[in-house]
């Protein structure tokens, strides 16, 4: 008997079931195949998924917790599936995004067109804790200055995909994009029968272009590698593995050295000169010389090389002005200012306590509305208003009446649930989608993306640092 | 006024240092109160060095040693002409209130602490005067409050230091003043620099920092609480920014666990228009730095500001 057959609609949107409770027309291949497998012996393929991921390393780290910090990603054996008509509007709307963010950017790091127009609050910009004066006129390569983008998608009541947040430092989470497929092709075979099914696995291949495309012209055959936190970082598992599928070197600060305004690496060979560098360590750590000087994971001398366009980075210095939560709420704008265009994807509704009367609209509905830190990401520093006690919301209400600057509110979107493998049976956990933008020589958005699982029965926190799991996503052709 | 100038920094390490990674700001500004003549930097152990503009328009002068090493020698020459107004640089138009901003709001070393917002009641009454007359009152208010003393502060001492010691230097005086004036709604930014101090008998310490205001009308306008004066044609900007921070004349990095000593020596020196040919020969034919060879340097300092940071022993030079 199918598992699918028990799955009832517990949630009001629900991805896999049409309206009237039956099986969604692109869930009807999955809903045979889980026919065909007991209960048991989807958790004992689950069990060997998993040693998969442990095998090969696949791991995150978690803080703030008493056990060990390495962490297989939990990961869920029941695909997501989006047809190819939606994903296209997708794709657009990401596209869109990407290049009037660049634009933006371009822009408050020159001309600061936007600000003299009045369309965006000059104090939202300037005050912003990840603007960078640092790096005000500076000359970036093709004036790219977001390569590699991760926006998180929920669908709302209505089954329209709504953007959450931009993720424009360094975004992580693509390399379970990977793997989970890779899992998926070992472990259930069976499932991908009758899908014809997007490619993910030419990731790394593209972004190694995007690394190349971006090198100082000089360099004819140029050297990137993977500047690292190093093994404590969260990420780390993603860092090595995509080094290696790119065919690159992970570094750490101490492996790099800066010599008249040239980056190099220290090799057994001697220096060696690098040409590009994908970080994935913050603007704040990247170089005691120029921004935190008790930084010891950065290089000194690496902001001055890259202004020299010795050395290329990406993403480029100060991009994390752009996705401060209360910038995000004027993206729609900032599309319509620099494209002429109306937004493809739309913005959740949100309210942002520094505008006028926005505390009070805030503290009025707390009990409904979900409270975020603007210059905080991984699901810290948030209040979720329905699930939350009165204290935390008497808590939150001080915090935003104290620095109205730091937080914004939004509607709390009931978004889609999803079929999950959970203790035996499908039960309904929420979703949401982060698609991997790149932008070098022109945008490509990987088919997909990571679909994030709040595990814990009616969460709605995806994140991986929260106790988040993971499945593999399907874009259809 | 033509004014020679040559300002020497030398650092100096208890055992041999290697990376050593700085950054100067000693480029003198050309502006509407002064012009720069000659301009020339030289490094021994001989190095290369290279200039680009910060954010503020200021001059920096990077240089990197990676070799072993245990002495730097950094020297910068310049000839500069100064007038005497007060006012240096005016913004219009539309960029006006974008490039005030970060001049109206409290910085790193310009925070509104509530010991300073105890202190800022007492200005209330002038939150409306005219610019120049606010900014007199306020420079004679400072100069009168607070002592003069070189070893009151440090460089990186905060405005609660000065209010608590009620004891400072003209770059904790400069501070408070920027911060008053910015809680009065008056955009201000500090001015690093010199000064030709035969004008003055207080100090004779020829590194110098003051404040600029802006009005509306005029532009910049700088004011010198540390000796309660307008500036005069005897001030030379070097840099601006929103605190001592943006704008200190060295900073950098090196490795090692040695120990940091730095000594500075300013030479400050008005010519005449008939010296300027031959001070030009001199300064580019003078590829010896002499001093260099010759000078008995001075002991260590005792190690404030020196912070051994970690196991790869990347260190923060001391600031000036």
């Amino acid at each position: 008997m199918s598992l699918f057959y028990n799955y009832s609609k517990l949630s009001a949107n629900d991805e896999a079931l049409s309206d009237g409770g039956e099986v969604h027309a692109l869930y009807e291949g999955i809903a045979t195949s889980l026919e065909k497998l007991s209960p048991k012996e989807l958790e004992t393929k689950k069990k060997a998924a998993d040693l998969f991921f442990l095998n090969r390393g696949t791991t995150f780290t978690v803080y703030n917790e008493d056990q060990g910090i390495d962490r297989v990603f939990p990961f869920d054996p029941i695909p997501r599936i989006i047809s190819g008509t939606e994903w296209e509007k997708i794709e657009f709307g990401l596209r869109q995004r990407i290049f009037a963010l660049n634009l933006f950017l371009k822009d408050i790091y020159h001309d600061q067109r936007i600000l003299r127009d009045g369309v965006i609050p000059v104090d939202l910009i300037l005050g912003a804790k990840h603007f960078r004066r640092e790096w005000v006129g500076v000359e970036v390569p093709h004036d790219i200055y977001v390569h590699i983008c991760g926006t998180d998608l929920i669908r709302d009541e209505n089954g329209d995909m709504v953007v959450l947040e931009d993720n424009l430092r360094s975004p992580s989470g693509v390399s379970y994009v990977l793997e989970n497929r890779e899992a998926m092709k070992s472990m259930f075979p069976e499932f991908f029968e009758g899908y014809d099914i997007r490619p993910v696995q030419e990731y790394s291949y593209l972004l190694r272009e995007v690394l190349e495309f971006i090198a100082p012209p000089s360099a004819d055959d140029p050297v990137a590698v993977l500047l690292s936190p190093g093994v404590y970082n969260s990420a780390y598992f993603e860092h090595t593995f995509l080094a290696k599928q790119m065919g690159i070197r992970v570094v750490e600060g101490r492996d790099l050295v800066v010599d008249d305004d040239i980056l190099y690496m220290k090799t057994t060979g001697g220096l060696r000169k690098v040409d590009v560098v994908y970080r994935r360590i913050d603007d704040d750590f990247l170089d005691p010389l120029i921004f935190r000087p008790d930084s010891v994971l950065g290089v000194p001398g690496i902001v001055n090389a890259y202004r020299r366009g010795n050395v290329a980075l990406a993403n480029s210095i100060g991009t994390g002005v752009a996705d401060d939560k209360a910038v995000y709420a004027y993206v729609p704008k900032i599309i319509r200012y620099y494209l002429g265009e109306e937004p493809l994807l739309q913005n959740v509704p949100t309210i942002i306590a520094s505008d006028p009367g926005g505390v009070t609209a805030i503290q009025d509905q707390i009990e409904n509305l979900v409270v975020k830190r603007v210059d905080e990401a991984g699901g810290y520093g948030m209040l979720i208003g329905p699930h939350s006690t009165r204290s935390e919301q008497e808590e939150f209400k001080a915090r935003v009446a104290a620095e109205p600057r730091c937080y914004i509110a939004q509607r709390m979107v009931d978004f889609s649930t999803h079929p999950s493998f959970i203790d035996g049976s499908l039960q309904p956990r929420r979703v949401d989608l982060r698609p991997y933008i790149l932008f070098g020589s022109e945008v490509k958005v990987l088919p997909g993306g990571l679909t994030r699982v709040a595990l814990r029965e009616g969460s709605m926190v995806v994140n991986s640092s929260q106790g988040g799991g993971s499945k593999d996503t399907w874009v259809l052709r | 006024m033509l004014f020679e100038l040559k300002h020497e920094t030398l650092f100096e390490y208890s055992e041999p240092v290697t990376d050593s990674m700085m950054e100067f700001r000693l480029t003198p500004k050309t502006d509407a109160k002064q012009k720069v003549i000659i301009h020339q930097s030289r490094v021994v152990p001989a190095r290369s060095t290279r200039r680009y503009l910060d954010g503020w328009g200021n001059t920096v002068t990077t240089v990197n040693i990676p070799f072993s090493h245990q002495k730097v020698e950094v020297v910068f020459e310049s000839v500069v002409e100064c007038d005497e107004g007060s006012r240096t640089e005016n913004e219009q138009g539309s960029a006006r209130d974008l490039a005030l901003y970060d001049f109206k709001q409290p910085s790193r070393l310009v925070e509104w602490t509530p010991l300073f917002r105890e202190f800022v009641q007492d200005f209330e009454s002038i939150r409306d005067h005219p610019t120049r007359e606010l900014a007199e009152k306020l420079s004679e208010a400072i100069h009168t409050g607070f002592r003069y003393d070189t070893k009151a502060t440090t460089a990186s001492s905060t405005i609660d230091d000065l209010l608590r010691g009620r004891a400072g230097v003209c770059q904790d005086f400069s501070h408070l003043m920027i911060g008053v004036a910015r809680w009065l709604g008056v955009p201000a930014r500090y001015v690093s620099g010199y000064v030709y101090s035969d004008r003055y008998q207080e100090q004779t310490v020829a590194s110098h920092a003051w404040v600029e205001l802006f009005d509306e009308s005029s532009g910049w306008i700088g004011i010198d609480p540390t000796h309660n004066d307008w500036v005069r044609e005897s001030h030379l900007r070097l840099g601006v920014g929103r605190d001592y921070q943006d704008v200190s004349p060295n900073r950098g990095l090196y490795r090692g666990s040695a120990q940091e000593s730095v000594e500075v020596r300013v030479f400050l020196r008005p010519i005449d228009p008939v010296e300027l040919e031959q001070s030009t020969k001199r300064l580019f034919t003078s590829a010896q730095l002499t001093a260099y060879a010759t000078r008995q340097f001075r002991k260590p300092a005792p190690v404030s500001i020196l912070q051994a940071i970690t196991a790869a022993q990347q260190q923060q030079q001391q600031q000036q």
